[in-house]
């Protein structure tokens, strides 16, 4: 039993439907092999660090899951490499659950301009 | 200008344990023009804080969220 939080980045081109049905593959990938998935959200479209197949941008994906063997993470990366949509992937073990994700708040700014004044 | 004041480690005054790779906004502080990671004797940051940052920042790089290296060519 262990959690795993995979980011990965596909095809900028696609619209929201597209998107949706790429979450639905790798979901339905994971839980055919008897798996859980914990979360699974499309998180952003951001301009990447640095061209990736030459694409300028990218589609973040978020995937938070629970597999039962660590032997599945090999399978599922080779999954992910075949994937023809999927450009970039990390895989991350997680110490314990996942919690729920937390809102951002606007407080951090006001303190980041204050330590630029001292 | 060199100041005396010893610098303090930004995590420990913010109350910050643990580093999130997807936290850009917050890494960028961490690295330079370059894309390089800024060394701890200038940020102040706690050595035990430091190799937490730097792991971030690498896993960070791999996902494209931040450069390996950003050449200005302008």
């Amino acid at each position: 039993m262990n959690y795993y939080e995979i980011l990965y980045v596909v095809n900028p081109n696609h619209g929201k439907d597209k998107i949706s049905e790429i979450i639905g593959e790798v979901s339905s990938h994971i839980e055919s092999k008897k798996h859980a998935v914990v979360d699974h959200n499309f998180w952003e479209k951001k301009a990447l660090a640095y061209p990736v197949k030459k694409h300028k941008y990218g589609n973040y994906i978020l995937l938070n899951t629970e597999f039962k063997n660590s032997d599945f993470v090999n399978e599922f990366k080779v999954f992910l490499n075949l994937h023809a949509e999927v450009l970039k992937y990390i895989i991350i073990k997680l110490d314990g659950k996942p919690e729920a994700p937390v809102v951002e708040d606007a407080t951090n700014e006001v303190e980041d301009k204050k330590e630029e004044e001292k | 200008m060199l100041s005396s004041r010893k610098k303090s480690c930004y995590f420990k005054r913010n109350n910050i344990h643990e580093i999130d790779y997807k936290d850009t906004r917050l890494l960028n502080k961490f690295i330079n023009d370059q894309g390089k990671i800024t060394p701890r004797r200038v940020t102040g940051t706690s050595s035990k804080m430091h190799r937490k940052l730097v792991t971030a920042i690498k896993r960070a790089r791999n996902v494209a969220l931040l450069p390996f290296a950003a050449i200005d060519r302008d």
